[in-house]
């Protein structure tokens, strides 16, 4: 039962305690949950007097039926009319008395609102509009006409009743037309619709749209046609174009999102329609006439003053009223709408009335409003990401220098490891000459081999040692590049190297170099390198012929040094760059010095090739800028 | 001028006992016309040449001609003991030679701006040691600055 769709309660014992369902609890509202286990004296104090004598009708045994039965209910702090139908029906218990009875009851309040207003503004309606409304009976004879066509014929209602048209002399055709039409709504039962020109016997002269309805009794048959008639315009396509907005208007109002009011200005009384009531929380009662300030209220207080104001000017000198605010309504919901108006003055310029209407643009405004936040929030989401991006910027910056200072830190490191590697290492390499020396005699040719090799592999190592500082050196080191004449150059550091000579080496410099743009220490390095290697690759017993060149391209000096040496598999021609590659072992050296002149070369922004077949000698191209 | 009889006297400041052994060799091998004298260290070093407790004995620890400075020392380091040399007009006509294993450039640059006549690395032999201390004769005989051309073999020469 408590969950049937139906408002039922079941009041229970003499004291009418209450249990019911939800749709019960709907209509007691605010009664509701408290109302639960309840007696009916403390639930319904305000309509007591009026439902004890059913409740005890209905708990002594009796069925008692409502029929509309006005019960005005406080719900929610306020006493309304309320109408209600429905039933009482006891429930026996098995001792043959009566536990409680069951109410099942259905609220006609809005049913009965709209039959009292229908009843109430029915002829005050149709004598206040603008439209003809009257009706026929079978033989299509006035029964009832309304004051505007009375107007028109300048006829009173008992006039007109009981005549038709041929008799209110109408011209013949048209009244001909018209009681035709009659008698087919009330054969077909359904509407006709037609339009005329019509001159009334005062000489007004129109333009007339109608439409005759049936009106069925209650065997279905057609009892009374009724009618409407409207003057129209003569221009037509207006007309359609007025409907179509009329059309939009209705679908806008009927959204809820149109109101329309008529201010009278002189008596200060505004009239409403049902959205405008809503708007501002107006009651449809008082809809059909409250004041200005009344309207004012509901509009926010910070929009207020502002529209006040408006007002204001517009009654003192002005005609569009166009204001955007924001109302509250019952519920302290906020809505924005937008207000036009135009106000009406008499001949001699005061203020008559203003009608107008109000557009709910909430939906707008709040779109609106998501749009200057997005805006705000994606302003601040750049700024945000400008200012990451400048912090990373600088961390990189920093981090970047910490990086190169812990390179330096690095390569100080490892410059210094190799120094302090060299100490001992001499250190080693005295002692054992000086064990030879000191101690020669005591000591036989074994022992003397042994120390021979210590300190020949002491230098091999100090040599490698030497040679990595000297590659940590080009490495690390500023190489600021300078002009560099090679015709000058390079004679003077062959010079410098007498173990060239020694070597009975043969070394060319081929017609006259150019000036390039170098560093002599690093150059030093490369030339030095490359030709020590040329004299000492050679096959037992041959002579080194060693060809210095130069050639220049494209602003690039492009520096050979040629041997005759023993040459460099193909396969090798990458690795002999690499740091400690050996390519014979049967040649002394450390395998450092390509390392050394591959990096210097590079150092001073060139690059370094090689050409080279076993046995057939092996070309060192490298290149620097020329010298300008 | 100090008084051409008397004989030469270089002040060699080395912690490593095994550079002081081999260097203290050479000059007997060569048969140097003078005295070696080791301190251990810089600290010992300003102690000797300022004449402080037992170096007053100047007899037992003559004045030297020439001072050799190590560089990595505890105490008081080789530059240390330049700058402390230099800031004294008593020892303006002594000839101060860097002996290092260091030829980092940052080491030669500051032992030039500080003073120092010469900057020598370490011999890696006993040839080499055996050079050095010809060469450390014949700059004795010298006896007073500038060296500023004087042919050291080995030398590092300022950047």
């Amino acid at each position: 039962m408590l969950s049937a769709a139906a408002p039922m309660a079941v009041i229970w014992g003499a004291d009418f305690r209450l249990l019911y369902n939800d749709p019960y609890g709907e209509i007691i509202q605010d009664k509701h949950p408290s109302a639960l286990g309840q007696n009916g004296a403390r639930v319904f104090p305000e309509i007591w007097e009026s439902v004890f004598p059913l409740f005890q009708r209905a708990y002594g045994g009796e069925g008692v039926v409502l029929d509309d039965i006005s019960l005005p209910l406080k719900r929610g702090d306020v006493v309304r009319e309320a109408y209600f139908s429905g039933s009482y029906n006891p429930i026996w218990n098995d001792r043959g008395g009566v536990d409680g009875f069951l109410a099942v009851i259905v609220e006609t309040t809005p049913r009965i609102a709209r039959e009292r207003q229908r009843a109430d503004t029915f002829d005050t309606t149709l004598s206040a509009i603008a439209d003809f409304a009257y009706s026929f009976d079978r033989e299509g004879r006035f029964l009832y006409v309304n004051k505007a066509l009375l107007d028109l014929w300048g006829m009173k209602l008992e006039q007109a009743v009981g005549k038709n048209f041929f008799e209110l002399n109408y011209p013949e055709a048209l009244a001909e037309r018209l009681q035709r039409q009659i008698q087919d709504v009330f054969e077909h039962k359904k509407s006709v619709r037609d339009e005329t020109p019509y001159v009334s016997p005062l000489g007004a002269i129109g333009h007339y749209e109608y439409i005759f309805s049936p009106v069925f009794g209650p065997d279905g048959s057609v009892i009374v046609v009724a009618g409407s008639t409207r003057e129209i315009s003569t221009r037509k396509r207006l007309e359609r174009e007025l409907r179509d907005v009329q059309n939009r208007m209705e679908a806008a109002l009927s959204a809820g999102s149109i109101g329309t009011w008529e201010w009278n200005v002189e008596t200060d009384e505004i009239v409403a329609d049902r959205i405008l009531a809503q708007f501002f929380s107006v009651s449809p009662e008082e809809s059909k006439g409250r004041t200005f300030a009344r309207y004012l209220e509901a509009i926010h207080s910070e929009d207020r003053e502002r529209v006040r104001q408006k007002i204001a000017e517009l009654l003192a000198h002005g005609t569009a009223y166009e204001c955007e605010y924001r109302v509250i309504d019952v519920h302290g919901g906020v809505r924005w709408v937008v207000a036009r108006g135009s106000l009406q003055r008499d001949s001699t310029g005061k203020p008559v009335s203003m009608p107008g209407m109000v557009l709910d643009i909430t939906e707008r405004k709040l779109l609106e409003q998501r749009v200057q936040e997005t805006i705000r929030d994606l302003t601040a989401t750049q700024l945000a990401l400008e200012k990451q991006a400048g912090a990373l910027e600088s961390l990189v910056v920093e981090r970047t220098a910490k990086i190169q200072e812990t390179v330096k830190e690095l390569e100080a490191f490892s410059y210094s490891v190799s120094h302090d590697l060299r100490g001992p290492l001499r250190v080693m390499q005295s002692f054992a000459q000086a064990l030879k020396e000191d101690c020669g005699d005591e000591i036989g040719p074994v022992a003397k081999d042994y120390i021979r090799r210590i300190v020949a592999a002491a230098s091999r190592m100090d040599r490698i040692i030497q040679e990595v500082l000297v590659y940590s050196r080009i490495a690390r080191t500023d190489l600021p590049l300078e002009r560099i004449s090679l015709d000058e150059f390079m004679p003077s550091l062959l010079d410098g190297y007498p173990s060239f000579h020694d070597s009975a080496a043969e070394i060319v410099i081929e017609g006259t170099l150019p000036a390039v743009l170098g560093n002599s220490a690093a150059l030093t390095q490369c030339v030095a390198n490359l030709i020590g290697n040329a004299t000492k690759f050679v096959a037992a017993g041959a002579r080194p012929h060693i060809r210095i060149s130069a050639r220049t391209e494209n602003s690039r000096v492009y520096i050979s040094i040629v041997d005759n040496g023993i040459g460099i598999p193909k396969e090798a021609h990458e690795s002999i760059f690499g740091a400690f590659y050996r390519l014979d072992s049967r040649y002394e050296g450390t395998g450092i010095g390509l390392s050394i002149v591959r990096k210097a070369v590079e150092r001073m922004g060139g690059q370094i090739t090689v050409e080279s077949q076993v046995d057939r000698g092996s070309t060192f191209t490298f290149d620097l800028a020329l010298a300008p | 001028m100090t008084a051409p009889a008397s004989p030469s006297v270089i002040l060699y400041a080395e912690d490593s006992e095994d550079d002081a052994f081999l260097m203290k060799r050479a000059f007997a091998r060569v048969g140097f016309p003078g005295r070696l004298v080791v301190v251990p260290h810089g600290l010992e070093a300003t102690r000797y040449l300022s004449g402080e407790g037992r170096y007053a004995d100047r007899v037992a620890y003559p004045f030297p001609q020439l001072i050799l400075l190590d560089i990595k020392m505890p105490h008081l380091n080789g530059l240390d003991v330049l700058h402390w040399l230099r800031s004294r007009n008593a020892f303006d006509d002594k000839p101060v030679l860097m002996l290092t294993s260091s030829s980092q450039e940052s080491d030669v640059r500051a032992a030039y701006a500080a003073g120092a006549d010469s900057y020598l690395v370490k011999p890696a032999n006993l040839d080499l040691f055996r050079e050095l201390v010809e060469d450390l004769a014949l700059l004795c005989a010298l006896k007073t600055r500038p060296l500023a051309r004087f042919p050291l073999r080995g030398a590092i020469v300022a950047p």
